[in-house]
């Protein structure tokens, strides 16, 4: 998984799985680079294979983060999985989904 | 994870996988991954397939999250069974499980955690969630959109039927295993109640459970009656050395004293050893095994060690129930043999008490002596069946009277035997009766080594009547003091309590008073049973309110028996409800013109 900046935005990049195994690691990693200058966080889910509850909390964990800047999560180029899931939990209404 | 075989499911599949996995995470996930690989082959599409893993490890993670330290130890097992039109899933975890919501609905937006049901809710036609002490399971299935299977290879018909044989056997074994332990508890069930040895019962118990369980070694220990040590009672086989106690109230490194600290179930393996102190070391080596305490009406009764010397071969779910049971028999077993004692005890000193008591009152006066000018009248209850107090009323040939009344120090039966030989060694003296100082002299000097070897003493007053001259002639032996009333005077006071009990010292002085009873005078001995009464608020009758009821008594009462009544009732009506806390007993004596 890497983290870059663009502009406004924190993008998530090359993140292979989020789940129960990794979602703490995952935050811990991300609500960090959260800031007033980066408060939008775009997840690239080109490369996510498998997405859990667990890792779904995890999401929700920097969307709560992001609103204290005004923020928000993209969650960009999502497999069939995880918009079904997305659509299932309706995430769809708190994220910005870029299919 | 260990694929493994199990008893087969109801479910008609034409092919299945089982896995059995670690009670955490990455295991869960691992199973996931194989698990879609073999789905995958099943011909599923690729949506199916993260389904079918997305339910796998949230069924996973569940067992995961419900888990103790017990269930941790234990494996999750998975089923995916592929049926021509249907997938099933079954997942059996050792966990303590939970209570399967009949509404499961999305949690708040803002929450991190909950979705988990709520997914495999949605993503499986149906769900269905078993708990049994054996293990839960949580079964869930729906339609597939795989194309027609094509006829299974040799190789996995040959796999099917080495897997069939494989859950056949293990069915036999269990089922043997069942059978073995069935007799085993229908034979507890029949010593149930009656007076066993534990220490037979528990060898016993013990020998089946090893053999059942398949176990190598077995240590019992009970925690003894005031909870501060667990003692080793039996240890199988009996070739291992003996273990020393172990002390609860300052504790150590023993597994045995967590497992009685805790009362759950303590796992140990080669990756989770014991202690390097803990006295079961030596014995367990590299082995699995539990330390399970056991408890009987929540007070601990004592603690089980059991297990196999091979590294890896743990108990499974279904021998560790048939621990628990066996052990619930024992310690069932163990109170009872207890309770029986206690009972057969008591019986032994009710009966004890009952023989004291009738030679007790065989002591006391079966009638008082008429000695003109005086009446007597006399009361003797005893707190307890057996009590220390004592009186006795000895008449001479030429008519004169002497009165004792004493309070051995304690109760039940060694008092009793102590105031019959007090008896005996008074009336052994008849010549010293008019000297009662001599005589308590005499008495003290002859009981002195036998009470002082006992540490025991007796208090004594000696009243002797001269009723040829109306006096009365005492002496105490650190007894309570002789109350006379007059009638014109009243209560005149105290008369002497002075010398010491008899049996503190050998050569003690025994001083006389002589005390004139005109007529219409009264007197009363009496132990301190009487002053010492106590009513409802705890306060003491004491000596100004015996001496108030004395002199009501001697003016409204016109004989001694109806004086003596009076007396008990004013005690009585002082007293209340309150149980008697001490023996009470008096002389009452009266001169009526």
């Amino acid at each position: 998984m890497h983290l870059t900046t663009h502009e406004n935005t924190l993008q998530v990049r090359g993140l292979e799985y989020l789940s129960a195994t990794n979602a703490g690691a995952f935050k811990e990693a991300v609500r960090p680079r959260i800031n007033q200058a980066h408060p939008i966080v775009e997840v690239d889910c080109s490369t996510v294979r498998f997405i859990d509850s667990e890792g779904l909390g995890a999401l929700i964990s920097i969307h709560r983060t992001v609103l204290q800047y005004e923020g928000k999560v993209r969650l960009a180029h999502t497999s069939p999985l995880v918009h079904k899931l997305i659509q299932l939990i309706h995430f769809d209404e708190i994220f910005d989904i870029a299919p | 994870m260990n694929p493994t075989s199990t008893n087969a499911p109801r479910f008609d599949y034409r092919s299945q996988l089982r896995l059995e996995t670690g009670c955490e995470y990455a295991a869960v996930r691992s199973a996931a991954q194989t698990a879609r690989q073999w789905l995958k082959e099943q011909n599923l599409t690729e949506l199916e397939l993260s389904e079918w893993e997305l339910l796998i490890v949230e069924a996973g993670n569940n067992a995961v999250k419900h888990s103790d330290a017990a269930a941790r130890q234990q494996p999750i097992r998975f089923e995916i069974s592929l049926g021509e039109t249907e997938i099933e899933l079954r997942v059996t975890d050792h966990t303590p499980g939970f209570d399967w919501p009949e509404h499961i609905d999305l949690p708040d937006e803002e929450s991190e955690h909950g979705r988990g049901l709520f997914l495999i809710q949605s993503l499986a036609s149906h769900a269905n969630y078993f708990r049994s002490r054996r293990g839960n399971t949580l079964i869930l299935g729906r339609q597939h959109e795989s194309a027609p299977a094509a006829p299974p290879k040799l190789e996995t018909l040959q796999r099917r039927l080495t897997e069939t044989e494989t859950a056949l056997s293990d069915m036999t074994a269990e089922l043997s295993s069942s059978y073995e332990s069935l007799v085993a508890l229908f034979r507890y069930s029949a010593e149930l109640g009656k007076h066993i040895e534990v220490r037979d019962f528990s060898n016993r118990l013990l020998r089946d459970l090893i053999q059942i369980a398949e176990a190598d070694y077995a240590v019992l220990r009970l925690a003894t009656p005031d909870g501060r040590r667990l003692e080793t009672l039996n240890i199988q086989p009996d070739t291992v050395a003996e273990l020393p106690f172990l002390d609860l109230i300052h504790g150590g490194n023993s597994v045995e004293i967590e497992a009685a600290r805790t009362r759950q179930d303590i796992w140990f393996a080669p990756d989770e050893p014991l202690g390097k102190a803990d006295p079961l070391r030596p014995l367990v080596g590299n082995g699995n095994g539990l330390c399970h305490a056991f408890v009987f009406a929540n007070q601990l009764v004592g603690t089980i060690a059991f297990g196999r010397f091979a590294p890896d071969k743990p108990f499974s779910a279904a021998q560790v129930n048939l621990l628990h049971t066996f052990i619930d028999f024992l310690a069932i077993q163990i109170v009872n043999s207890r309770l029986l004692d206690e009972r057969t005890a008591a019986r032994v000193t009710r009966r004890e008490l009952e023989i004291a008591a009738d030679i007790q009152r065989s002591l006391l006066p079966a009638t008082l002596p008429a000695c003109p000018p005086f009446e007597l009248a006399t009361v003797c209850q005893s707190a307890l069946q057996v009590g220390g107090d004592f009186f006795d009323v000895i008449q001479t040939d030429d008519g004169t009277t002497l009165l004792v009344i004493a309070d051995v120090m304690g109760k039940g039966v060694p008092a009793a035997l102590f105031a019959a030989v007090l008896r005996s060694t008074i009336r052994s003296m008849p010549q010293l009766f008019s000297q009662p100082g001599a005589l308590l002299e005499a008495v003290n000097q002859t009981l002195f080594e036998d009470l002082s070897r006992v540490d025991m003493f007796v208090t004594a007053a000696l009243a002797y009547l001269d009723t040829k001259h109306t006096k009365l002639i005492s002496a105490s032996a650190g007894h309570c003091p002789l109350l006379v009333w007059q009638p014109q005077a009243g209560v005149t006071g105290a008369v002497g309590n002075s010398g010491f009990p008899l049996g503190i010292e050998n050569h003690a002085k025994y001083p006389q008073t002589v005390t004139p009873l005109p007529p219409g005078a009264a007197a009363l001995l009496y132990t301190d049973g009487v002053t010492e009464a106590r009513n409802a608020a705890g306060q003491l009758l004491g000596d100004a309110a015996l001496a108030t009821i004395l002199n009501d008594t001697a003016r409204a009462t016109r004989s001694a028996e109806a004086g003596k009544n009076m007396l008990q009732q004013r005690i009585a009506d002082f007293c209340g409800p309150v149980a008697m806390a001490d023996d009470q007993t008096f002389i009452y004596l009266r001169h009526f013109q």
